[in-house]
């Protein structure tokens, strides 16, 4: 049953949409104004494009792009993975599997501020990691986690794997828990191994899991790391673990330089939103099949 | 020999079972370390800890707890200002999702489809690209450094993730049940109130647990709009704080457990509707 009245659902709409217009249409209009203003002469005035140049030119924009893409290459294979392979030795009828489920689950709902103070200081130069490993002899071992601009951004990566794959976990697992069971069966009969099943019947079951947090992951990798990144290293040293969030974050409120800011945030939106675009060619649509 | 070969299989999978046993085990104890150091240096005095970095607390030392609250100056207030903060738009941005939802499920509209690709599709929007304009417009309004901006804010970031769960659930229920009620003559909102709330509790819950868990670890939002110190939430707070006790790690820990405790009590009485609400996305198709 579908209720046909005129004016009545538009009218079901205008709270939501009052808030979406105010905290997502509106700034994005807003941003393309102000992404095309800068300096000019003695004051400031419309400079067009002008922006782009100068965020290309500028060498801490080139470090956080950089970082956000080492991320994407090196994060989101890895939670896939590793998720994919907890996953499966979670659903193997393992006595306890909730509450390895219920454990594994855990840093995922930690508040990240807490979680990245915590992870400081067990990291830090003189912290908890290196007081251990020194105890027990490893004195080598004992790296400068985050102090050093060779290990800080792995050391992040480390932190936001950490936290992010439980999510990864409870995906796969409740997928795998709906699979056809004949099929595990069948596969054990013909004498497949462990990795054999891994790789010919539960990844193909698992296909449009896989692909959603691929692109779920990615999106989170280019905007939502800000919190990790300020709270743990805050950039630094130097701007060694530098991200387009806090290039945006920083030019604004730190260095006053909103215009530039703006335009960083154009092309972040428009990385985003070429990945969602793609996802929804290959999917029909952004999760699936939809209302 | 088939004897054997049985026995062989057995011993691998018992084998099997006790490696599998042992790599999870390995993991859970590295999901709950950090919590474990978080929770057990928030018991140690600062002696204990000095000598004792990594073990359990000598004896619980309570008294880090009442330094937080009482030296933390304003701890109760942004404590009070975070709860305010995730009740208000937590109640605010459901009212709006249940009313979008039922528009967008139950009614024939001129531009359903896409208007509500368009909300969903605003899920995997970069929050921070809208802190510029709207840091100038809250500036405008003199709204900077007051809750109300962020409760705006959270509101709409809120909106299309709930929109989303919620619109697949009423999209699940029988339109039967509906139509059974239309004809012994409810109204629209007699419909939803007497008929579909009751029945979509279990979503509901789901999207109140995963709106209250956004607003209250949010950081970015909060320390942008709220600068003063009686404004901000605890996790805009947190930094000042950490700062403050930098020397007395005891101290900071016992702060960043009060903050957690709400949500790990939470998870604790309802983790399925956590991992329902933050997995649910992914089900379809």
């Amino acid at each position: 049953m579908l209720y046909r009245r005129k004016i009545m659902p538009y009218a079901l709409l205008i709270p939501a949409f009052i808030f979406l217009i105010l905290t997502f249409f509106y700034p994005v209009i807003n941003l393309f104004q102000l992404a095309m203003f800068g300096k000019k002469g003695d004051g400031y005035g419309f400079t067009g494009i002008n922006n782009i140049k100068i965020l290309f030119g500028d060498s801490v924009y080139i470090t956080a792009l950089k970082n956000n893409m080492l991320m994407l290459l090196i994060v989101v294979p890895l939670l896939i993975i590793i998720s994919l392979v907890i996953a499966v030795l979670l659903f193997e009828k393992l006595a306890g599997w909730k509450f390895y489920r219920f454990v594994l689950f855990l840093p995922y709902i930690l508040a990240i501020p807490v979680a990245g103070i915590v992870f400081q200081y067990l990291f830090q130069q003189n912290g908890v990691l290196n007081f251990l490993l020194k105890s027990i002899g490893l004195e080598s071992l004992a790296l400068n986690w985050l102090g050093s601009p060779k290990y800080a951004m792995f050391t992040i990566m480390f932190i936001i794997i950490w936290k992010e794959v439980g999510l990864g976990i409870v995906i796969f697992l409740a997928r795998l828990m709906s699979v056809d069971e004949t099929l595990y069966e069948a596969s054990e009969i013909d004498g497949a191994n462990w990795l054999q099943r891994l790789l010919h019947v539960t990844v193909p079951q698992l296909a449009a899991q896989i692909q959603f947090y691929f692109i779920f992951s990615m999106i989170t990798i280019l905007s939502w790391v800000f919190n990790y990144v300020y709270v743990i290293t805050a950039g630094g040293p130097g701007h060694s673990t530098y991200i387009m969030e806090l290039y945006i974050y920083y030019n604004t409120f730190k260095f006053g330089l909103p215009h530039i800011a703006s335009m960083a945030s154009i092309i972040l939106l428009a990385i985003v939103s070429v990945l969602i675009f793609i996802q929804y060619k290959v999917r029909g649509g952004l999760i699936g099949s939809e209302a | 020999m088939k004897h054997s070969r049985e026995y062989k299989y057995k011993v691998s999978r018992a084998l099997y079972r006790v490696l599998n046993h042992t790599v999870l085990i390995l993991l859970s104890i590295s999901a709950i370390i950090p919590l474990y150091f978080l929770i057990s240096t928030s018991f140690k005095s600062r002696e204990d800890f000095f000598f004792n970095k990594f073990g359990v607390p000598e004896d619980f030392y309570f008294s880090n707890y009442l330094e937080a609250f009482r030296g933390g100056d304003n701890f109760f207030r942004w404590l009070l200002n975070s709860t305010l903060v995730t009740l208000i738009a937590g109640l605010l941005a459901l009212l709006c999702i249940v009313l979008a939802s039922y528009a967008f499920v139950y009614f024939r509209f001129k531009g359903r489809n896409f208007l509500f690709n368009l909300t969903v599709s605003l899920m995997v929007f970069p929050p921070v690209v809208i802190i510029i304009p709207l840091f100038v417009f809250m500036q405008k309004l003199n709204l900077t450094n007051n809750i109300i901006s962020v409760i705006i804010i959270y509101v709409g970031l809120m909106l299309p993730v709930g929109i989303y769960l919620i619109s697949s659930f009423f999209s699940t229920i029988p339109r039967e049940i509906l139509e059974s009620a239309f004809i012994d003559g409810c109204d629209v909102f007699k419909v939803l109130l007497k008929i579909l709330l009751p029945i979509s509790k279990p979503a509901i819950v789901t999207v109140v647990v995963v709106n209250a868990l956004f607003t209250w670890n949010e950081l970015l939002i909060a320390l942008v709009f709220l600068n003063s110190n009686e404004s901000r939430t605890l996790m805009a707070g947190l930094m000042s704080f950490k700062a403050r006790y930098n020397t007395n790690l005891p101290i900071t820990m016992a702060g960043l457990t009060i903050i957690s405790i709400p949500i790990i009590a939470l998870y604790f009485f309802g983790s399925k509707y956590f991992i329902k609400g933050l997995t649910s996305g992914s089900l379809k198709g």
